[in-house]
């Protein structure tokens, strides 16, 4: 067993982890500065979500609106995730493995390397417009103020640091055996795959911006775009990776906390995430199929043969973390319907909307997104709004819902203060999805049509002919789908914050007495039973749907003219 | 458990029934999708196009304004909204340019001017070549009821055959942002019988 300094440590008195005391402060110093992130994102996506409906009533100007995406995209894809994603990554590698973190210094240098970053890229997209306006994808040579490519750099470097923190951290942990056995467990080996695919995300980071930031000074000429643009995607599609790992290892965490319930199979899980990283390598061709650096085959069977590969650790996790709440629920409840369980879940526990949302809607833009990395498809889908439409399901409705959840509870076992407003922290998520739902709606309704993306208005199409009409149904449910949603991450930001400096503390200290928590071993009994028939029937329509939307993708295309020789 | 450690020998323990099922399904999909995408690649008429010519920026640009004349086939014309265009009725070679914040089809028979848009026959097949002498752009046409989205990307001669089938004067939009000017940048493209 462990040699525990009982200084050093405390003992979480609802889990009983020891928790790191001196890792305490930094966990929740990244946190915060997540939030404050998310915050700014949030103020930019009403905004922006206010100037696209097709009534003039917004308060910018176009100009000031590439400003706005600017900001909203690296607040919200890279800040806010990110922060989070290093807080989950100490709170997994410390107080999940009932250990001590391997440098403090390491730790806290890591977070003045990433807020100086951070600072730089805040200072020039608030202040250098619409020169530093290059977007969160900053393709050569667009070129921006010097300082952006250095916040960029210098963030990555912190994070990289971190991640070094987190491997030497397990490592420490494995040695001295601070938690009872050799596996790590499910949700940290999770982050394990997560921050693996982040180091590999950070050198091709590291490589475009390090070019970017010569060129910005007219040290070098120009990168070659098409070069630049494969490795900045192989930072930028790779890092959602990151969050897809670290998205379902908390959902792991989440259901566990909430019903007490296991993975199906505990090897079919792992299996899954380290699909993530095997698959990921060549994702950034996702973004190329349409351009003209790469032959066919290069993109056919990096862009989509081997993505579609891709999709299947997602497809595992998203049937068996809903199978494994229906196994608990059954067991517990004896349910017999094949949905009953879904209602007999703890709807007032955060964890299961951020969850059931999450996966829901995260598997409805997936097919998005497998249709867009389609070969033939992507020609259809390249750069419209279906685009946002996929990575807002995603990304936000899965990452970002996922990271809610866990803060409800991080709150609560860290900085040990209550969370105030009762039952409005799962008001919040469902207002959250609801919102997102309509707005992907939206955003997917104006795409499927023509509605590029990352344009301020279409009045210029629309007075020269372009007939915008059909896309307004989509831009109104925009607008009303971003309102809702940005009420939503308001009521979560207003929860966390009140809840961190006011909200009642609750015991911290627990026992030493009581036993590291570990697992109890269960012989499974053997049945020829389905353990999850509703999970299975919803993965059937699901799968249904999936490719009836697929062919009728193909349809669509196969009006259009021919273009691209046939071999 | 997920947060705690996993059973001793959990790699010993089998895929249940629900696994197995799901894992099946999972296989076919991904079977079936892989097999309608390569197919399509070898019998669909709607492709990625995937020829390319490196070439600098200023090169493109002077190839354009001396490949779209009335020698190789390209005349100047008008557009149904009386916009200047550059038409080819015959199959063969037309250069389109991106710059920002404007698509213009170049040519030495426009005397220094160039045209804001290019006018085909339908139903015969064009070879059109892309190009962009500044930042990346998105070509996008925006049709009845399909689009064709391409990336434009400077140091690049993207071209592609193609064959419009339905006549109509489309727009040419730019689908990657290219700065603050962005959603003003257009071009047309019309067909006529």
């Amino acid at each position: 067993m462990s040699l525990i300094n009982e200084d050093e440590f405390r003992v979480c008195p609802k889990t009983n982890f020891r928790v790191f005391r001196k890792a305490e402060p930094l966990m929740i110093a990244n946190a915060v500065v997540a939030v404050l992130a998310l915050a700014i994102g949030g103020v930019a996506a009403l905004i922006m979500g206010i100037h696209k409906m097709p009534i003039r009533f917004s308060f910018i100007d176009n100009s000031t609106y590439y400003q706005v995406v600017n900001i909203h995209g690296i607040n919200m894809l890279i800040l806010w995730i990110v922060w989070f994603e290093i807080a989950a990554v100490y709170f997994a590698s410390t107080a999940m493995l009932n250990s001590k973190m391997a440098s403090m210094r390491l730790g806290w240098g890591a977070f003045a390397l990433m807020l100086l970053g951070t600072l730089m890229l805040e200072w020039t997209i608030f202040f250098d417009h619409p020169n530093s306006t290059v977007m969160f994808t900053a393709y050569v040579p667009l070129k921006a103020n010097p300082f952006f490519y250095l916040g960029y750099i210098l963030f990555a470097v912190g994070v990289l640091v971190a991640g070094i923190n987190f491997f030497l951290t397990i490592y420490q942990a494995q040695k001295t055996k601070s938690y009872p056995h050799e596996s790590l467990p499910l949700a940290v080996y999770g982050v394990f795959v997560a921050v693996v695919i982040a180091v590999q995300a950070i050198i091709n980071g590291a490589i475009v911006m390090i070019l970017a930031y010569l060129y910005s000074y007219d040290i070098i000429a120009a990168p070659n775009a098409d070069f630049w643009k494969q490795v900045f995607w192989g930072f930028g599609h790779t890092a959602q990776y990151i969050n897809i790992s670290a998205t379902a290892a908390v959902w792991y965490i989440l259901i566990n906390i909430a019903t007490g319930a296991k993975p199906l199979n505990e090897k079919y899980s792992r299996f899954a995430f380290m699909g993530y990283l095997l698959f990921t390598v060549p994702v950034a061709t996702h973004h190329l199929i349409v351009d003209p650096a790469y032959s066919m085959p290069f993109k056919l069977i990096n862009a989509t043969l081997i993505a579609l590969a891709l999709a299947v650790p997602s497809l595992i996790h998203a049937f068996v973390i809903p199978g494994a709440l229906e196994r608990q629920i059954r067991e517990k409840n004896h349910s017999e319907g094949l949905f009953s369980w879904l209602r007999e879940l703890p709807w007032n526990e955060p964890a299961i909307p951020a969850v059931i949302w999450g996966i829901l809607l995260f598997g409805i833009g997936g097919m998005l997104g497998s249709i867009q990395g389609t070969y033939q498809l992507n020609m259809i889908t390249h750069n419209t709004l279906r685009i946002n439409a996929h990575f807002h399901l995603t990304v936000v409705a899965g990452t970002t819902m996922a990271f809610m959840g866990l803060a409800y509870y991080f709150i609560e076992l860290i900085p040990a203060r209550k969370i105030i407003g009762g039952n409005l922290k799962v008001i919040q998520l469902h207002l959250f999805a609801l919102g997102l739902a309509i707005l992907t709606l939206g955003m997917f309704i104006a795409g499927v049509q023509g509605a590029p993306r990352r344009t301020a208005t279409y009045d210029y199409y629309t007075s020269l002919g372009v007939n915008t009409f059909a896309w307004q149904i989509g831009l109104w449910l925009l607008g009303i789908g971003a309102i809702i949603t940005v009420t939503g991450g308001a009521l979560f930001v207003g929860l966390i914050v009140i809840s961190l400096f006011f909200g009642k503390k609750v015991d911290k200290e627990g026992s030493f007495d009581s036993p590291i928590p570990t697992n109890v071993e269960e012989e499974e009994a053997h049945t020829n039973k389905l353990e999850a028939p509703g999970s299975m029937s919803i993965g059937f329509v699901f799968m249904i749907a999936f490719i009836v939307f697929y062919m009728f993708t193909f349809l669509v295309l196969s009006r259009g003219w021919k273009i691209g020789v046939p071999i | 458990m997920s947060i705690t450690n996993p059973n001793k020998n959990w790699w010993k323990v089998p895929l249940g029934k629900d696994e197995k099922i799901w894992s099946g399904v999972i296989i076919l999909m991904i079977l079936m999708m892989g097999s309608m995408t390569v197919g399509w690649v070898f019998t669909g008429d709607q492709n990625p196009p995937d020829k390319f010519t490196s070439i600098s920026n200023e090169n493109f640009l002077s190839t354009a304004t001396s490949e779209n004349v009335a020698s190789k086939g390209v005349f100047p014309g008008k557009l149904s909204n009386g916009n200047t265009s550059l038409d080819r009725f015959t199959s063969g070679d037309i250069y389109l340019v991106a710059q920002r914040f404007t698509w213009f089809a170049p040519s030495s028979d426009l005397n220094g001017s160039t045209a804001n848009g290019v006018k085909f026959k339908v139903g015969l097949t064009y070879r059109m070549h892309l190009g962009s002498i500044d930042v990346l752009h998105g070509f996008q046409i925006v049709g009845d009821n399909w689009i064709i989205s391409l990336q434009v990307v400077p140091g690049y001669d993207y071209y592609f055959d193609f064959t419009p089938t339905t006549t109509g004067l489309f727009q040419i939009i730019c689908n990657e942002f290219c700065g603050i000017g962005h959603h003003t940048m257009l071009g047309f493209l019309e067909v006529v019988a």
